[in-house]
């Protein structure tokens, strides 16, 4: 009778596998012939995501004869460019990997075509291997606006905390639970060699991105988009500001311009105690060829503040260029790399995870040990969302507002002006903008 | 008007001004060219300086504004007045020590007899490196526990914070010395070897010192090169924009936001082109105001001589 079950079950399974084999390859078939022969340029940047991409690429050009070419940059630079020259038919790009924060703009400035109508199309992406209901909701938001989607997200981020268990074991500490706590936490781990906390905190996105993390535990807030309002000269985002402040002494020497790449390299040469930081660093962080803490950190949902405990959600996606001469290819290929059925692929080559299969399966959660992290922290963005709020407010002006937040927030936390001259500035400019 | 009228009119109307003015022919071309590729970008700064221009939107659908973007260039988040100190102190500071550093090696160089070809040759490394490749290994040995502090260490001196506010403007000050003050000793050390040996044998005679001959005829004799040197390099440093950005984009806070920075930052992040248009121009009219002052300069020395 077992014998009979395990037999059952193996069928099944294998029945199953070859299932979904077969509609990927149905799938991939489908495009051959339409697309074969059509070439594709992908801007991208430098970053786990663009790795994972091109993993999938090999496999994915021998079955539907589409080829694909990089153009890849640095972050800066591919943002500045697309912002730049986005709706010049010069510029020969069909994908463009697109910042969170940017999308509104894309949109706003016809850079990117929405892909609803597309998405419908069985062909180019059907529902199964493709699974749109797959992706963790709040990544997909980030590029949603008023029901178009700008892009379709493929390393989705949020940001946690990290720490090493071994230096939390040796002064007998546990995860912080509240913002006090890791302030105090700072204070005992700091040594000469080694700093208690690092994160992005250099002037400009780099900075609000950092700040927007501390602003709403702490009771502040940003814009009022309904109202069309800055609402940033308020005692929260002053007490916000103060708490970063308090920290400086406890980060490297040089902390006042450290950015996403140096905040990580700190963490990986085993140079900091703490991190404030993306989730999709933790793969590098945990790669053992790379880093020299691979195994020794652990990591946990943010601390809370006296306004409660949230954290917030950016990543990229990739969308496809007005000017593209090949819309229906383009947005064939970003389906199938974002693919549910590819997902887990894309993963193991390094790419950050956002589909929620792969981030809720057990051998995942233990293989990853930041995968449990992400999701107490996307709840906790969830939280802040449930409040009509948001780390990345929904504007087209967020990059402007985001840079003028970042410039100010900056010059107060290295006391070039008080805090309060800083917010009362920042109000003005920023009121300003969404006034222009 | 017979077709035969119509050249006897030409050869009467335009032939002969042509026929005195030979040389049109030969620097019309270069005109036209130099018309093209300066004047009218030229043009299009100081007529979008004049609008609210922003990115995305063409120049003659923009809104003229007339003078206000130049009215509110110290009022706006990037402040002119700041970033215009920022950019002297670096550009000042800089030039000062690389010119007396320069001059320094040079004369040093001019009296050794064998090993001028090879010095020669290590000081033009620092200057054929990309700007942005500087900045960035330059970031690394202003780290902490980089090459600067390292070096410090061997004399004693305790680990200075390079990336902080208060010595942001300091280091770009020493990378600019250290790529550039090599530019001064080539410069310098090819104009000590041209000077004329009578004037200085005649003062020797008189009973001059080395440094007597320096002061009363090598350098005086050096002085327009000197001052070329100058303006060719205040002009470089006033437009620098690779190496800050690399290091320090304009931070921490705002103490590296010169000029080039304040200009980027107004066309890229906040894509005000007409207001980006004005800080331009001002930077334009700033290096044209110091070339003439160096030029002028040039001129009463020459006089002088």
């Amino acid at each position: 009778m077992l014998k009979n079950i395990i037999s059952v079950f193996f069928v099944l399974l294998l029945t199953i596998s070859y299932a979904k084999a077969d509609s990927v390859d149905d799938w991939l078939a489908g495009l051959k012939s339409k697309f074969s022969g059509t070439e594709l340029v992908f801007a991208m940047t430098s970053h786990p995501g663009s790795d994972g991409i091109q993993a999938l690429v090999p496999e994915f050009t021998e079955k539907t004869g589409i080829k694909i070419t990089f153009d890849i940059m640095g972050e800066g630079q591919l943002i500045d460019k697309t912002l730049l020259e986005c709706q010049s038919e010069d510029l020969k790009w069909d994908v463009i990997m697109i910042a969170a924060e940017t999308s509104p703009q894309m949109l706003h400035d016809n850079c990117t075509i929405p892909l609803n109508d597309y998405l419908k199309d069985q062909t180019l992406a059907p529902s199964e291997p493709f699974g749109m209901d797959d992706y963790v909701p709040a990544y997909l938001s980030l590029f949603k606006m008023e029901d178009q989607i700008v892009a379709l997200p493929f390393a989705g981020e949020t940001v946690f905390l990290t720490y090493r268990k071994d230096l939390f074991d040796a002064q007998g500490l546990s995860a912080p639970k509240t913002w006090d706590e890791f302030l105090s936490h700072a204070k005992k781990l700091k040594t000469d060699d080694v700093a208690a906390v690092v994160m992005r905190i250099g002037r400009g996105w780099e900075f609000t991105y950092m700040w927007s993390i501390f602003i709403y535990p702490f009771g502040g807030d940003m814009i009022d988009l309904e109202a069309n309002k800055a609402q940033i000269d308020n005692a929260g985002n002053a007490a916000s500001l103060e708490y970063l402040r308090k920290l400086l002494p406890y980060g490297p020497v040089g902390f006042e311009n450290y950015h996403w790449d140096t905040s990580m390299t700190a963490i990986m040469e085993g140079k900091a105690a703490m991190s404030i930081e993306a989730s999709a660093l933790a793969g590098e962080y945990e790669n053992p060829d790379k880093s020299r803490t691979a195994g020794k950190l652990a990591y946990a949902p943010l601390p809370a503040g006296p306004a409660g405990a949230y954290s917030g959600v950016w990543g990229w996606g990739l969308g496809v260029k007005k000017t593209s001469k090949n819309h229906e290819a383009a947005i064939a290929a970003i389906a199938y790399f974002t693919s549910k059925a590819k997902h887990q692929e894309y993963v193991n080559a390094g790419g950050p995870v956002s589909r929620t299969h792969v981030l809720a399966n057990p051998d995942n959660q233990a293989k990853h040990p930041y995968y449990q992290a992400t999701l107490d922290t996307l709840e906790q963005a969830a939280a802040l969302y449930a409040k009509g709020k948001s780390a990345v407010p929904k504007t087209s002006k967020w990059f402007q507002i985001s840079d003028v937040m970042g410039v100010y927030g900056s010059e107060a936390f290295v006391s070039e002006r008080t805090i309060a001259d800083a917010l009362s500035e920042m109000n003005e400019q920023v009121q300003k903008i969404l006034d222009d | 008007m017979t077709n035969l009228q119509k050249i006897k009119n030409f050869k009467r109307g335009f032939a002969p001004f042509f026929a005195k003015r030979e040389y049109l022919f030969y620097i019309g071309p270069a005109f036209v060219v130099t018309f093209i590729l300066m004047f009218l970008p030229l043009f299009q700064i100081i007529v979008g300086s004049m609008h609210k221009w922003e990115f995305g939107k063409p120049l003659f659908e923009s809104d003229f504004i007339g003078l206000k973007n130049y009215i509110e260039l110290n009022y706006g988040y990037v402040s002119f007045g700041k970033s215009l100190m920022k950019t002297a102190i670096y550009g000042f500071g800089s030039l000062g020590i690389e010119l007396c550093l320069g001059l320094l090696i040079a004369i040093l160089l001019s009296n050794m007899r064998r090993t001028k070809g090879l010095f020669s040759a290590i000081f033009i490394i620092p200057i054929v490196i990309m700007p942005a490749m500087v900045g960035l290994t330059w970031k690394m040995y202003l780290s902490y526990d980089g090459l600067v502090n390292w070096v410090l260490s061997l004399f004693y001196i305790p680990k200075v914070n390079w990336m902080g506010t208060d010595l942001a403007l300091v280091s770009l000050i020493l990378v600019d010395v250290w790529q550039w003050t090599p530019f001064f000793i080539l410069i310098l050390f090819a104009g000590l070897q041209t000077i004329p040996k009578d004037p200085v044998d005649a003062i020797r005679v008189d009973g001059a010192n080395d440094l007597q001959t320096f002061l009363y005829v090598k350098l005086p004799l050096l002085t327009p090169l000197i001052i070329i040197v100058c303006i060719l390099r205040i002009i470089e440093i006033i437009r620098n924009f690779d190496v800050v950005f690399a290091i320090y984009q304009g931070g921490p806070g705002s103490s590296t936001e010169t000029l080039p920075i304040a200009v980027w930052r107004m066309f890229m992040s906040q894509r005000q082109v007409g207001m980006g248009s004005a800080f331009s121009l001002i930077l334009i009219l700033l290096s044209f105001f110091i070339a003439f002052i160096f030029i002028n300069f040039l001129k009463k020395t020459r006089v002088t001589h």
